[in-house]
């Protein structure tokens, strides 16, 4: 069957996350509601990886050979990984972002079936690919979401003179994002020694990705310390996120970043 | 309310105590290089186990025996530990903006901010990172609580990984080694191009690339783009491919039915397709030859329209290679993101005959050794399951004790 049935078992998945993310609007009992997003995501994810088996024996390899077959993997973790943090923290958006995207990979190899055919650079065919920009997928977006709502505290503190109540929704925020973001050196480190002979060698990307770390660090550790500063807390919260996006956008404009590993496709 | 007024100003006043003492320390390490000291060196071992163990021993010892002396306790706060970060964070964040290749003037350069990791400042911080670091965990770890195993996993895999990577640094070696094809060689030179003499010898019989099947492409004759493409499929049962709205059917001379690489007679991976390309029963008819350069070889189909074979991208570098030590003999290929482990060694593929491409005649492997590295994957998997612990707890033990410390 391999891709053939490739849009049927989208449409399935498609329906049942439907389901479990309009959930909340027709089901009354918080907790009932809640088991059934959760039943409702599982079913979505169980149809994706019916698929992905298929294709496996189909293929008569494991499919982590082209760019669709990778966006296939992210297709499946992420809806995985954002249950699994639904269920710990009851985070409706996340749980909707992780759907939203894993369509968007899906919908990209639906439409685009030529990227089935896309190569991969022997360098990018590792193990550690698809786990690596996983959790920055997820570190990302989540620490998004903690700047959203330092920017938010420092609107409200400016224009409305109030001032700011608490930061408990971005300390939860940073701390998960913080445990994705880790993940994410670490493995970088694991796939860097396979790939380039050493875990850590100082390449423009992983400076800014420590950076990046570095200033989370330095939030979490103001926050535990003083935790009524605030305002300072804030400004920090979203000078780290400005960082964040100097790493994740900047670094090739950078007069560093000249001769960084991770410019891949430059010539 | 006043109390509390009092105990922030408390903490206020040990932020700028610590914020001094951490900052004269990373003056002190710009004036050693102003000065011009001679950059520390990481030994290599045992002398570099010596010192870790010295150090390690210090620490412990000072732990013990005064740790309620206000030093210690000033070390192992929460005020010092930030100091630490934000000047650490600076100094990095100068390597993020400064180019690191050591050849800047003026006060960049005699600072040492263009090579940092070689710099006094930098070892100084370092240092004290790992002071602080160290008795931040002690503090938590003696006497040991179950409560506080995620702390300990996060803060001492921390630890160790600096620990050991700067340890580590005395005994790593990166060098790489150029075989030509059906040749042994045993020496391999350092990027100081010093020679070394391996403990074992590395033949090559072959050095392959792997290429992916060659693409088909229409290309915008105006814009000088690639609109679409689809892979050569040799198992393609009728040929026929769809570009947009173009149906294109090629038939090879002859195709390699495993590899799906194209041969002519002479076995030469260049040959011609036949090309058949139609839209809207209008048909064109020629030839194209996969890996020729694009102008030479276009198929041109309308004013704004072209076809072409792009050049086959490269799957795996491969070199096939004999190790041997003594009576030990191991064969073992050689491809990136794949090393091979001998002897103590990883051995990598690094580079090639570029300009003569998959018929290159050598190989140049890089050969790393990194006897530390066992305790810094240790670490990883600490902070690995730390990770995980933190995104799992998030800020509820904080809520808990807040402000406890």
């Amino acid at each position: 069957m391999g891709w053939n049935n490739f849009g049927l078992f989208i449409t399935g998945s498609l329906i049942s996350w439907l389901i479990g993310v309009t959930m909340p609007l027709f089901s009354e009992k918080l907790k009932q509601k809640d088991t059934k997003i959760i039943l409702f995501t599982a079913l979505g994810i169980i149809v994706l990886l019916v698929f992905i088996i298929q294709l496996w024996i189909n293929l008569d390899r494991p499919p982590l050979r082209t760019l669709g077959e990778t966006r296939l993997w992210y297709s499946f973790f992420l809806p995985l990984i954002g249950l699994v943090i639904f269920i710990r923290w009851r985070l409706h958006w996340l749980l909707t972002y992780s759907l939203a995207m894993s369509l968007l990979f899906l919908l990209i190899n639906l439409l685009k079936p030529e990227t089935h055919d896309q190569t991969l650079m022997p360098a990018l065919q590792s193990f550690w690919f698809i786990p690596h920009v996983l959790v920055y997928i997820f570190a990302y977006a989540i620490l998004a979401a903690s700047a959203l709502v330092a920017t938010h505290s420092l609107f409200v503190h400016k224009f409305q003179k109030q001032s700011i109540k608490n930061l408990d929704k971005a300390d939860q925020l940073v701390y998960l994002g913080f445990a994705f973001l880790s993940l994410g050196l670490i493995f970088g480190a694991l796939w860097a020694k396979e790939a380039w002979g050493h875990y850590w060698t100082w390449d423009p990307k992983e400076t800014w990705a420590l950076l990046t770390w570095l200033f989370y660090l330095l939030y979490i550790h103001l926050r535990y310390h003083r935790p009524q500063k605030l305002k300072l807390h804030s400004w920090v919260l979203g000078l780290s996120f400005a960082v964040l996006l100097i790493c994740w956008f900047g670094v090739n404009y950078l007069a560093t970043g000249a001769n960084s590993v991770h410019t891949y496709g430059a010539n | 309310m006043q109390k509390e007024v009092e105990v922030s100003g408390k903490k206020k006043g040990k932020y700028r105590q610590s914020l001094v003492v951490v900052g004269l320390v990373m003056i002190a390490g710009l004036l050693l290089d102003l000065i011009g000291f001679t950059p520390i060196k990481m030994p290599a071992f045992p002398f570099n186990l010596y010192w870790g163990l010295g150090f390690i021993n210090l620490m412990l010892i000072s732990y013990l025996a005064f740790r309620n002396h206000r030093w210690l306790v000033w070390l192992s706060s929460v005020p010092a530990s930030v100091a630490a970060i934000i000047f650490y964070t600076f100094l990095i964040l100068s390597m993020g903006f400064i180019p690191q290749e050591g050849n800047a003037d003026g006060m960049i350069g005699a600072f040492r901010l263009d090579q940092v990791i070689s710099s006094w400042s930098f070892f100084l911080l370092q240092l004290f990172f790992l002071i602080t670091l160290g008795m931040v965990t002690l503090k938590r770890s003696i006497p040991f609580k179950w409560k506080n195993w995620g702390f300990i996993l996060n803060h001492l895999g921390l630890w160790l990984i600096i620990f050991a990577a700067a340890l580590g640094s005395g005994d790593f070696k990166r060098l790489k080694m150029a075989i030509p094809e059906g040749e042994s060689e045993n020496v391999a030179v350092a990027e100081n191009n010093q020679a070394y003499r391996m403990p074992f010898s590395i033949g090559l019989q072959d050095f392959m690339i792997r290429e992916y099947p060659p693409k088909l492409a229409l290309i915008n004759l105006k814009e000088r783009k690639i609109i679409s493409t689809v892979m050569i499929n040799a198992s393609n049962p009728d040929n026929s491919y769809q570009l947009l709205d173009w149906k294109v059917n090629i038939t090879p001379s002859i195709m390699h039915h495993t590899t799906g690489l194209v041969q002519d007679t002479n076995g030469e991976e260049k040959s011609k397709f036949l090309v058949i390309a139609s839209q809207n029963g209008q048909q064109h008819t020629g030839n194209l030859t996969p890996g020729a350069g694009a102008e030479a070889n276009l198929m041109q189909l309308s004013n704004q329209r072209a076809l072409t074979i792009l050049p086959p991208e490269p799957q795996e570098f491969i070199s096939e290679i004999t190790l041997s030590q003594h009576e030990l003999q191991k064969e073992a290929l050689v491809k990136v993101n794949h090393p091979v482990k001998f002897a103590g060694w990883n051995i990598y593929q690094f580079s090639y005959d570029q300009a003569a491409g998959k018929h290159s005649k050598y190989t140049v492997l890089e050969l790393i050794r990194d006897p530390w590295l066992p305790v810094i994957y240790f670490a990883l998997g600490m902070m690995t399951i730390g990770a995980i612990y933190l995104g799992w707890m998030a800020n509820q033990e904080k809520s808990k004790h807040h402000g406890v410390e």
